[in-house]
């Protein structure tokens, strides 16, 4: 016994990291890989919630056959708006987020009211305000058209087929930017003084200072939330699943909202939805990855 | 003259964008607060800025919708869950910061790579264990689900504090006797607290509006708050008035909390801000 | 070593946590055993006469004495019928001592809560309120019990529960699977139009007697509301929004226009089903452009917002035309029946029903509710506080039908169920796929909708996603 507690103290001391990384191992293992696995497996079956294990069968990849060969309507569309919605997405968040981290770093009165106005869309609740977006959005009784008609006697039909993507982005930029814009004000706040000092001094503009101090020095901020909102705007699911329901047409049919579709509510059919699912976490993964790539090589540089 | 004349116009300038900032901001929960005090057939009249406000609403939701115990329910689960996020997140993210090891970039990864998993891709998996556990329904089984996105949250945040905290106090520390687990605790957790505030409110506003685990997994004793919005999406339409009230009433202890340690937060996200 | 204990007590740890959550999952129920209210019968049934108060109080005792102290859990959909159940739970635990704790969704996630816990049996609810459409799924999958036996229990099934009362429509059509009855009807639902008097006044309009009168009336409408209102609205979302409404005039083209019962081959590329999807395409050109997106409550509130000639949907909706304090349109709306097609009506049967799903654990406490709720004794109380009506007796109280003026024209909607009998079709087509089915044909629709393939396209489409399903489920 002894020798066995003297063998694993010095394992410990080898390896000392082990203790603090175990716990979260053992959680996410349990929380992450073991449905990973799952809906892989599921992914190969045509199964269906209330079908009796005895008819499920077991189909090979023909689920996966059927999504590449074009036979389910509309699964390239959906890959492609929901790729092009976090491009866009993504691009709008930073660019507005760092906007806004600008203004913050002025130097005015009542910040911490205005930081507090920033706080708002976090805390709500993703599933009502997007209810309230829809109100908001209504062609005929919403109050964002009651103000466009007010100034320009116009009316824009917010959900109809070619605006329903729009309406999707707008409510989503609204809920995640301020998350950008506080992450982005605080790496801000922390950057030192004395490069901006000097350049100040050779006789740099604002737009210089910016481009070759504080945007290299935030570097690895910004790729840091790029990431994440990437990622999470790939997964989009709550705002459009509430404003749209995919519609009209395909038009908001993002992936996560098809496999919602296929997979739930009226259709269950959870094997095709399934194998959708593993292509859309492939597909999140490359991105992530890549993403990291660039990241880890800028820590390097 | 010309100087002060630019400088005022840019206070003007900055001062419009600001308040254009907050007011988009905010236009979405001021104008649920107007529907929650609006009769329901004045809900489709935008134009209507006066009227006899109603809080028939707010009786309703907390009389006939019991929303007292559901946000309980919110309270426990999130409090809990951030408890235990931050508990194991901010050792790994330790660990992460300080030691040297082989995968250590890979398991940091690892951690980004867990939010690729969506939501509706694992309900069902996790339904199914939980059901075999026979956990559905209880506290318990929120408050673990959420750590899948809670802790790798912690992880992520915590570990550009603990690299910015100075070693020096930690290996004077050392050579006193501590263990590494006893500097964790004594020296760098008190070091490391406005980080672990601003982390604890994301965690708690994650885990407070988290809708299609808590819909799935809970359905009389641990509902959430969120999906009590279900109640309100009847066959004959969304009932505004109620939602909003609810809406209103769910965000505010949200919000109060965030803004009482508002200054921490910013003072906690820019202590692991800029990294290298 | 030391590894090893940590590891068993890691494994303790595990185990204990998962005693606890069994228990607190548990002590509800326990707890509400012990503190079983006391029944107060007197207070039970006021209202009832004094005979029918006695056998109600017989069989509160009854009932009492067998499940007194269980609690059941039901899982309900939000509906108006619901609203009426909830203000009558109170009394119903009085009368029996049985608690009920409700769990209120909205439709869809509701269906999903049903089969996700049905198929892996977690006994957690005593109760389902299920759609018409999945009655012939559950029942196949064996979800729902068969209520047979309860039926013909007397004490179970008093006299004052009727079960004869109730419309054959209903009885038959959402509650029941190859006639086995598996549900007790609890709304009847089916679909009319609802037009505006005074517009049709104005323009000396009549309610029109066939579908191209009425498509005549859309587009007429259409034209002189010259964008201050629509022709009509009705539900044009994708899915099974666009599906239903597609599905409620399907029957007016032909007898089959979704599957053959004969030979159990679907036909949405038959031509009489592509007309009625190019119906439903033109209807859509005569309404609002946002017509693609809307659901039911968008449909709704653009009529009652006097936004429409005329809306087109549930008669379960028609209280939010009716009601004041929804509509602006309140004492301005009459309606009339889907007007006749080529093959005839449209005879729509939809609803809603009570049932027990197999893993409950306290089934004659739930079925007692089930029976409780549905009964002929308490339909008049259940109508009143807004319980959507299913039963003859029902239909012919004159107080019931001047509570809601919208009562009697429902029973003329629903007596077109009637000739579908007639003509040998029954609305609901026995099959798993029903819903499925309707959210892909209406996924299709509404590509059409909004002009990205024709409407021969979308009938094809749908046909082959169809076959497709159904290759795979005999695979």
């Amino acid at each position: 016994m002894g020798k066995l507690s003297v063998q694993f103290q010095n394992r410990l001391r080898k390896h000392p990291q082990v203790p603090y990384i175990l716990p979260t191992a053992i959680v996410m293992l349990l929380l992450f890989i073991l449905p990973l696995v799952f809906v892989f497996l599921i992914s190969l079956t045509n199964y269906r919630l209330g079908v009796g294990l005895d008819d499920i069968s077991f189909l090979g990849l023909s689920n996966y056959k059927r999504l590449f060969s074009g036979e389910e309507s509309g699964f390239y569309y959906s890959v492609f708006i929901s790729v092009f919605f976090m491009v866009l997405g993504t691009l709008i968040q930073m660019i507005l987020g760092m906007i806004c981290a600008l203004l913050l770093n002025q130097r005015f009165r009542r910040k911490g009211l205005v930081i507090a106005c920033l706080i708002v869309p976090i805390a709500m609740t993703p599933s009502i305000a997007s209810q309230i977006w829809k109100l908001m959005f209504n062609s005929e009784f919403g109050v964002i058209n009651y103000f466009i008609e007010a100034v320009t006697g116009q009316t824009v039909q917010w959900l109809s087929a070619d605006y329903a993507f729009l309406s999707v982005l707008i409510a989503t930029v609204w809920q995640y930017t301020p998350f950008v814009t506080l992450m982005l004000y605080a790496g801000l706040c922390s950057l030192p003084q004395s490069p901006y000092e000097s350049a100040i001094l050779d006789g740099a503009n604002k737009w210089q200072l910016f481009r070759h101090i504080t945007l290299p020095l935030l570097k690895n901020l910004i790729l840091l939330c790029a990431l994440m909102r990437s990622i999470d705007m790939l997964k989009t699911f709550d705002i459009p699943y509430v404003l749209t329901q995919g519609g009209p047409g395909n038009a908001t049919r993002f992936l996560s909202l098809k496999i919602y579709d296929t997979g739930f509510g009226e259709q269950n059919f959870v094997g095709r939805a399934s194998a959708m699912a593993v292509v859309l976490i492939v597909l999140v993964s490359l991105i992530s990855l890549a993403l990291f790539r660039v990241m880890n090589k800028s820590k390097e540089g | 003259m010309k100087k002060p004349l630019r400088k005022r116009m840019n206070r003007i300038f900055l001062y419009l964008a600001l308040f254009a900032v907050c007011f988009v901001s905010i236009f979405p929960y001021l104008w649920m607060v107007l529907v929650s005090v609006k009769e329901r057939v004045l809900v489709y009249q935008p134009g209507v800025w006066f009227f006899q406000p109603t809080f028939e609403n707010y009786k309703t939701i907390f009389q006939r919708y019991d929303l007292g115990s559901y946000m309980i329910n919110s309270a426990i689960i999130a409090g809990c869950n951030c408890v235990i996020s931050l508990f194991f997140g901010s050792l790994t993210a330790f660990a992460l910061a300080r030691y040297r090891f082989k995968g250590r970039k890979q398991f940091s990864f690892f951690m980004l790579f867990i939010r690729i998993l969506p939501a509706v891709a694992s309900i069902i998996p996790l339904f199914i264990i939980a059901a075999a556990l026979q956990m559905l329904d209880t506290h318990a089984v929120l408050i673990i689900t959420y750590l899948l996105f809670n802790i790798p949250f912690t992880v992520l945040m915590m570990q550009g504090f603990f690299e910015d905290i100075s070693r020096d106090i930690e290996e004077a520390a050392m050579i006193d006797g501590c263990n590494s687990f006893q500097v964790l605790y004594k020296i760098v957790v008190p070091l490391a607290m406005p980080g672990i505030v601003a982390t604890a409110i994301f965690c708690i506003i994650n885990a407070w509006n988290e809708f299609v685990y808590a819909m799935q997994l809970t359905t009389f004793n641990a509902s959430t708050v969120p999906t009590i919005v279900q109640m309100f999406k009847t066959v004959t339409g969304i009932v505004w008035g109620e939602m909003s009230a609810v809406g209103t009433v769910s965000t505010l202890p949200v919000l109060v909390f965030a803004m009482l340690v508002q200054k921490q937060m910013v003072r906690g996200l820019s202590f692991g801000a800029v990294k290298d | 070593m030391k590894m090893k204990s940590i590891l068993a007590f890691l494994i303790a740890l595990a185990m204990m946590w998962s005693l606890t959550a069994c228990g607190s999952s548990s002590t509800p129920e326990t707890a509400a055993s012990t503190a079983a209210p006391a029944a107060d019968p007197t207070a039970a049934g006021e209202s009832a006469s004094a005979g029918e108060a006695d056998a109600l109080e017989q069989w509160g005792k009854t009932m009492q004495e067998q499940y007194g102290g269980t609690t059941i859990n039901a899982l309900l959909a939000s509906h108006p019928s619901t609203t009426a159940m909830l203000e009558m739970i109170d009394e119903f635990t009085q009368l029996t001592g049985i608690e009920v704790n409700t769990r209120v969704l909205a439709s869809t996630e509701m269906k999903t809560m049903q089969r996700s816990n049905s198929s892996t049996k977690t006994g957690i609810f005593d109760v389902y309120m299920v759609d018409a459409f999945t009655v012939y799924e559950y029942a196949k999958a064996g979800y729902i019990e068969n209520l047979e036996g309860y039926l013909n229990d007397p004490v179970m099934t008093p006299e004052w529960y009727d079960y004869e009362d109730i419309l054959l429509a209903f009885r038959d059509g959402i509650a029941s699977v190859e006639g086995v009855p598996y549900l007790l009807p609890i709304a009847g639902e089916s679909r009319f139009v609802a037009y505006r008097t005074d517009l049709f006044e104005e323009h000396g309009k009549e309610p029109p007697e066939t579908i191209e009168e009425w498509l005549e009336l859309c587009r007429y409408f259409q034209e002189a509301g010259n964008g201050d209102y629509y022709g009509i609205s009705f539900r044009g979302a994708s899915g099974t929004l666009v599906g239903s409404a597609h599905m409620a005039i399907a029957y007016c083209f032909s007898d089959t226009p979704i599957i053959d019962p004969a030979t159990g081959e679907y036909q949405l590329d038959s031509p009489e089903t592509i007309e009625s999807i190019q119906f439903i395409l033109d209807l859509a050109e005569c309404s609002s452009p946002d017509i693609a997106s809307m659901n039911h409550e968008d449909a709704a509130a653009l009529f009652a917002q006097g936004k429409c000639a005329m809306w087109f949907d549930a008669t379960s909706l028609a209280y939010m035309a009716e009601d004041p304090s929804s509509s602006v349109v309140s004492d301005k709306v009459s309606y009339f029946n889907v007007p006749q097609g080529p093959a005839g009506g449209s005879g729509a049967v939809a609803g809603w029903s009570l049932g027990i799903p197999t893993d409950s654990e306290n089934k004659g406490a739930a079925y007692a509710f089930c029976m409780y709720m549905s009964s002929r004794e308490k339909a008049k109380e259940y109508n009143l506080a807004g319980g959507v009506p299913c039963r003859t007796s029902s239909f012919e109280d004159p107080e019931i039908l001047a509570a809601n003026p919208t009562n009697s024209f429902i029973f003329a909607a629903i007596d077109d169920a009637g000739e579908l009998t007639e003509r040998g079709v029954s609305y609901n087509y026995p099959s798993i796929n029903v819903l499925s089915f309707m959210g892909i044909i209406g996924n299709e629709i509404n590509r059409a909708e909004i002009g990205e393939i024709t409407a021969q396209e979308a009938g094809e489409n749908a046909q082959k996603q169809i076959e497709s399903v159904l290759a795979e489920q005999n695979a």
